[in-house]
């Protein structure tokens, strides 16, 4: 078998860890986001915080899920992923709104 | 009462439901795809209580095994609650694309005879089916049975002349978007939605033919089942999100069809391969562990990446909207989907631990908040957006006359199927626990699992949370037939409002 089974004794950590990764995640990319639009330093703080709880949190399920080998490939796509994918689409944010008329907002879009 | 006074009644009945009828079909606000859109959104709600129904009495047959007892078998009103929710998600789909089909296209339908004829088709072959599942169940499995009575399979229980008159639904459904489009205008949205019904049809056939090969039976089933839900329904449903917020936030065209193309390459990306997860167990060469887990582990991110989004807009546009009752449901759609999805999917789909989870109430939990939040949420949305335009594009923001009713359906729907999550988790972790880990999957594992007093209280906690999503249930078709009603308000206008801050 090519996966060791997370132990007995690591059920809750597993469950724990894995939920927390997706939620620190999106608490990163939320103040990050936040950080941005109010342009304020203490927010990009509790971005990096959240980032740091998302790194220990991937730790931690990389260590009772066993991963080895290839597998640790997938700790290193969380990591770096959920560190760049919040900037990303925040410049496609930018991007996409860049020809944003201050009041164009018409109700039923149009055809552009 | 005698039978000549039932019949009396009934024939009064009948006349008034004609009446009402006839006042619809004149309805001067609702043009011909749209009435067609909202013979839909009525089935649709009527299957949505039918799946809660039945979803009690399954949940009620957990704590009460002899209730309805060779009546009313589990396995059945399972399969209805199931099979209810499938097509109810399908008719808000079909409603909705009909809805804004001549919106988008600027033509009427092309097809829109067709169309009337396919939804007549479609729900006098869904009532047999379902009457079939209540009432013939029974005996052996053959090709008789499977061609008339039940096809075998998994959530796709419908026999074989009904999965043929499904993908000629479909179908006909296809051309008459790809045909009006065709005849108007085509869009971003317009390529997108057209190319995914070719797959959202053709990728139903995967599930119409029978091998002998339980693994490989196995192995298509899932291309329904997994490819249809997270590849498919996620783009149709992107589709309908994109015009959606169109209408209600005022959003620029340009915008929701760069996000929509986006979507489409984030959901396909790690969608299509996350199917592998499905694969884990079920005879499928081991590199399926690897290509599941990757893939699996990239799912949430289009989620996370939502949330950026979501920051974006809100700050910068501050959710000014025309229709509040549907915005709370976009809402609900964005926080179900990243929890229901994201959340709980992340945390079994690893194979390392999806060993002992899989098949418990962990799946179950996982698929009660993901259904409801990626689907269930949209399509209410959207039956909200249909309600104010039917009623003449009337007010529906603040101060709305019986507001309390959508707001209080809302609470109780989303607590209630947050609740049922839980209390499913519970369960799902005492199973995985005890019947798996420490059992070891025997049968003596299953029954100690189920007679465990933390399975018992979890089916009792979701009994309890089922009958408030079921008070939801009903408390929110109400509301869709009153709200809007002698309304005099127009509907606030998204456009300069809109964005002086």
């Amino acid at each position: 078998m090519l996966v060791e089974p997370v132990a007995l004794s690591d059920f809750f950590l597993s469950f724990f860890s894995a939920a927390m990764i997706i939620l620190s995640a999106a608490l990163y990319a939320a103040l990050y986001a936040w950080a941005k639009i109010k342009t304020r330093p203490r927010f990009y703080w509790g971005a990096w915080l959240a980032y740091a709880a998302l790194l220990v949190c991937i730790g931690i399920f990389s260590t009772v899920n066993h991963f080895t080998g290839y597998w640790l490939w997938l700790s290193l796509s969380l990591a770096v992923g959920y560190a760049f994918m919040p900037r990303f689409i925040w410049r496609l944010c930018v991007a996409t709104h860049a020809e944003e008329p201050e009041h164009s907002h018409q109700s039923g879009g149009r055809h552009d | 009462m005698t039978l000549q006074a039932y019949q009396e009644k009934a024939a009064v009945c009948w006349a008034d439901c004609k009446q009402r009828y006839a006042v619809f079909m004149a309805n001067p606000h609702l043009s011909g795809g749209q009435k067609l859109a909202v013979h839909y959104f009525t089935v649709a709600m009527v299957l949505f209580m039918a799946q809660l129904l039945f979803g009690l009495l399954a949940g009620l047959q957990f704590l009460f095994p002899s209730f309805l007892y060779e009546i009313l078998d589990f396995n059945v009103n399972r399969m209805v609650h199931i099979n209810a929710m499938v097509v109810w998600m399908l008719y808000g789909f079909i409603g909705s694309v009909y809805w804004f089909l001549e919106d988008e296209s600027g033509v009427e339908i092309v097809g829109l005879k067709w169309g009337r004829l396919a939804f007549w088709v479609l729900t006098g072959a869904v009532a047999i089916v379902v009457l079939v599942y209540l009432f013939i169940q029974f005996g052996a499995g053959n090709d008789t049975s499977l061609w008339l009575i039940n096809e075998g399979r998994e959530y796709i229980e419908a026999p074989r002349w009904a999965d043929i008159g499904i993908v000629a639904v479909v179908l006909t459904f296809f051309y008459n978007v790809a045909a009006t489009f065709a005849k108007g205008k085509w869009s971003g949205i317009a390529g997108v939605l057209t190319l995914d019904l070719v797959a959202l049809a053709g990728l139903y056939l995967a599930g119409m033919f029978y091998v002998t090969n339980i693994s490989v039976d196995q192995y298509w089933w899932w291309w329904v089942i997994h490819l249809w839900v997270e590849a498919t329904w996620e783009v149709l449903v992107g589709c309908i999100m994109a015009w959606s917020l169109m209408k209600l936030l005022g959003v620029r065209r340009q915008v929701v069809q760069t996000w929509l193309y986006i979507e489409v390459a984030l959901m396909f990306g790690s969608g299509i391969l996350g199917l592998g997860h499905h694969y884990f167990w079920i005879g499928t060469p081991e590199y399926w562990f690897t290509i599941g887990g990757f893939f699996s582990a990239l799912e949430p991110i289009p989620l996370v990446a939502m949330v950026v989004h979501s920051i974006y807009d809100s700050g910068v546009h501050r959710f000014k909207n025309s229709n509040h009752p549907a915005l709370a449901w976009v809402i609900a759609h964005a926080f179900g989907n990243f929890l229901g999805a994201g959340v709980w999917g992340f945390m079994h789909t690893l194979p390392q631990i999806n060993l002992y989870t899989h098949g418990t109430q962990w799946s179950a939990s996982h698929g009660h908040l993901a259904f409801f939040g990626a689907y269930a949420t949209i399509n209410i949305a959207f039956f909200y957006l249909a309600v104010q335009q039917a009623r003449g594009n009337v007010w529906m923001g603040g101060d709305l006359v019986n507001g309390w009713r959508w707001k209080t359906a809302a609470v109780l729907l989303n607590l209630g199927v947050l609740g049922m999550t839980v209390a499913l988790l519970i369960a799902g972790y005492e199973q995985s626990f005890i019947e798996r880990a420490v059992e070891g999957s025997t049968w003596a594992g299953y029954f100690a699992a189920q007679n465990h007093p933390w399975f018992m209280q979890a089916m009792v906690w979701r009994m309890v949370f089922g009958l408030m999503t079921a008070a939801g249930g009903g408390l929110l078709f109400w509301d869709l037939l009153e709200i809007g009603k002698g309304e005099q308000r127009p509907a606030a206008i998204i456009g300069d409002a809109a964005t002086a801050e």
